[in-house]
């Protein structure tokens, strides 16, 4: 082997096959990265483009032989002029806002509670994180039993301190409730961990400076620890909000978006044009708006959580 | 601004022993540094002035008062955290603002307090900058003015420089001492940097194994270490041991009894009745002096040259006598060659039993 005086010391000790030696640096890259580019290309970029191209197209996958017709964006203006899609979008806000609001404010209470070091901490922390692993329609019927208007054990609970029987799944206005509830009750616990996790990676120093400086409890909190918090509680809620925007197993379960219309969510009214009526090209645009909506959710925090980090 | 009296301050830690027995009065306005080897129970004595260390027995009074069972916001004490404790995310006024706020203390009152010490401090212009982009040392003096806003009896300083770079350090001290005599509040520093014991502390008590091994101000621990280790942790080069054996004839250096050392001879009376054969020679590097001309006898002794290094002004000199070291801090310009004549002058001479105590 002949070696120039330019080339560096290690080409001299590279070994393997020639051919491979011989490949420029950006040759090799390439062939490292191909194997991803193309799983991601299978998976990723094939359905996405095909659902674009769908939604485009007045065809049903119940048809296969019919020839799918293009109508541009028919299916977007049809959608987005009919009054009943934007029924399911407030009631969806209405949903995200009640159960979101409920995840928060028990889920950070309780990692507040957490902090402190009780007999049976562990276990208890163990136990409260359960209700996250359940599948989500076993959750869905196991309320829809509880919020049973004649037999529930809600009911029962509530007529023992003597307040009349209310028709949980019957009414919408009841029913956002009773599915928040449920809701809350699987995805609290997902509020807790992570809130857990960012009091606890509040250094012991600057819990002391606050004692130190007098500040009561609460004031420690809530100018203290939840500002410092607030990176990572952001980002819990990011994904609590998108959660709970696609919410769809337990209104399935437990109302089956009746009574009529009134409690289906957008996604679950995707489900039902895509399933139900099969109607594939107005749900694949449906799909793409529910899209948009969560990306520029998604746009939205990570525009803030930048501005978080380059404070802190 | 109070007098502090610590008496009996015990600390465990399961079988650990972290503070044993520690009693000491702090005066008013007084510069006390807390030194020590780590884990020798110097930050868990802070600790407990502070209240957020429960002392296991022993009681804390300030101004006589016992505070032993107060928690730390009941007790009116400031302090600085060894690592940057500030709020980040705050500026560095909100900071500073954060101790009287959270007393509650009217806002006009806040503002008038923050820019009488950001005078103190000189930081009057970083007020508004959020407190993670400034430079360590800013950050130490935005702490200290937190420390200090609220007018603290007691103010304690946990290692504050060590996240200092080291160019700074320097200054930092000079400044640290200047601020503490403008403001006259009794502090309690923290540190195993025995440099920056020596230049911040009226007292510089020094701790070992939980325990006070020696307590006065900087030159008395230089120039009358009370024990072997004393003398061994104060001063940089360290100070040069050499082990010693008694002979009938006098003492002698152990490995080369032809080497004679001078002492009095009631010291060497005193070694014999402890029933002592060794003792050890303690001397400081800069002590030792180059005296090719003078005859060899009793603390003149020829050496060999190990190794030499300019330091700045100061030759550093490391020499062999008798299979032993000797390390000597001369001017730039001695005359050394291989082999040099050194002289220990017997009066900055320490003699130490070899279980370390001091004996002469």
């Amino acid at each position: 082997m002949t070696m120039s005086m330019d080339e560096p010391p290690m080409a001299a000790a590279r070994s393997g096959r020639k051919s491979f030696r011989t490949l420029p640096d950006a040759w090799l890259c390439g062939l490292f990265i191909a194997p991803t580019v193309l799983i991601l290309a299978l998976m990723v970029f094939y359905p996405f483009l095909s659902l674009i191209r769908y939604s485009s197209l007045n065809f049903s996958m119940m048809r296969p032989n019919v020839m799918p017709v293009n109508v541009g964006w028919g299916n977007y203006v049809d959608l987005l002029t009919d009054k009943d899609i934007w029924q399911r979008f407030v009631f969806t806000g209405k949903f995200v806002l009640a159960t979101v609001s409920i995840q928060f404010v028990l889920g950070i209470a309780a990692a507040y509670g957490f902090q402190r070091d009780f007999k049976g901490r562990d276990f208890l922390f163990t136990v409260a994180l359960m209700p996250m692993m359940f599948c989500p329609i076993v959750v869905g019927f196991l309320w829809r039993y509880m919020f049973n208007s004649d037999w529930g054990i809600v009911n029962w609970l509530i007529s023992l301190v003597g307040v009349a029987k209310v028709d949980w799944l019957g009414k919408s206005e009841n029913a956002l409730w009773a599915v928040a509830i449920a809701d809350a009750w699987t995805w609290t616990p997902f509020v807790i961990l992570l809130a857990t996790a960012a009091f606890r990676g509040i250094p012991r120093d600057i819990r002391e400076s606050a004692q130190i400086d007098g500040a009561s409890p609460a004031f420690t909190f809530f100018r203290v620890t939840l500002p410092m918090s607030l990176p990572i509680i952001t980002i819990a809620l990011l994904l609590r909000l998108i959660d709970a925007f696609k919410q769809f197993d337990l209104f399935l379960a437990m109302t089956a978006g009746g009574p009529a219309s009134e409690t289906e969510t957008a996604a679950y009214s995707l489900s039902k044009i895509a399933f139900g009526y099969f109607h594939t090209g107005e749900a694949s645009a449906f799909a793409i708006i529910l899209l948009v909506v969560i990306i520029g959710l998604s746009m939205v925090f990570v525009r803030y959580l930048t501005r978080l980090s380059n404070r802190i | 601004m109070a007098t502090v009296d610590l008496e009996n301050l015990t600390v465990r830690f399961g079988e650990v022993t972290a503070v044993n027995g520690f009693t000491m009065t702090l005066h008013q306005g007084e510069f006390i540094v807390l030194l020590g080897p780590s884990g020798c129970g110097k930050t868990t004595t802070l600790r407990c002035i502070a209240g957020l260390q429960q002392s296991t027995s022993g009681e804390i009074r300030f101004d006589g008062k016992p505070v032993t069972r107060l928690t730390p916001a009941e007790r009116n004490i400031g302090m600085v955290f060894q690592f940057v404790s500030l709020y980040p995310h705050l500026t560095a006024r909100q900071n500073i603002a954060f101790p009287l706020r959270a007393r509650g203390v009217p806002r006009p009152e806040i503002a008038a307090k923050i820019d009488s010490v950001a005078k103190v401090f000189m930081i009057g212009d970083i007020l508004d900058q959020y407190v993670v982009g400034l430079p360590p040392g800013a950050r130490q003096k935005v702490s200290l003015a937190r420390a200090v806003v609220r007018e603290p009896d007691v103010l304690l300083l946990d290692e504050p420089l060590s996240g200092v770079e080291e160019q700074y350090r320097e200054e930092m001290r000079w400044e640290l001492r200047q601020f503490q005599k403008e403001l006259g509040i009794t502090t309690v520093h923290v540190t195993h940097d025995q440099r920056e014991a020596m230049s911040l502390a009226d007292r510089v008590v020094l701790m070992r194994d939980g325990k006070i091994v020696q307590s006065g101000p900087p030159a008395t621990l230089f120039d009358n270490p009370a024990d072997r280790f004393a003398a061994s942790f104060i001063g940089s080069p360290s100070m040069n041991f050499l082990t010693l054996k008694i002979a009938a004839g006098g003492l002698g250096v152990a490995s080369d009894q032809s080497l004679g050392v001078s002492a009095p001879q009631e010291a060497i009376d005193r070694f014999r009745a402890q029933g002592l054969n060794e003792v050890i020679l303690g001397i400081r590097p800069h002590l030792v002096e180059l005296a090719n001309e003078a005859p060899i006898g009793q603390n003149v002794w020829p050496a060999q040259l190990v190794d030499a290094v300019l330091v700045g002004r100061n030759l550093q000199a490391e020499f062999a006598v008798g299979g032993q070291t000797i390390k000597a801090e001369l001017p730039s310009d001695a005359a050394i060659g291989p082999t040099s004549v050194l002289r220990l002058p017997p009066e900055h001479c320490f003699f130490f039993g070899p279980d370390g105590s001091r004996v002469g």
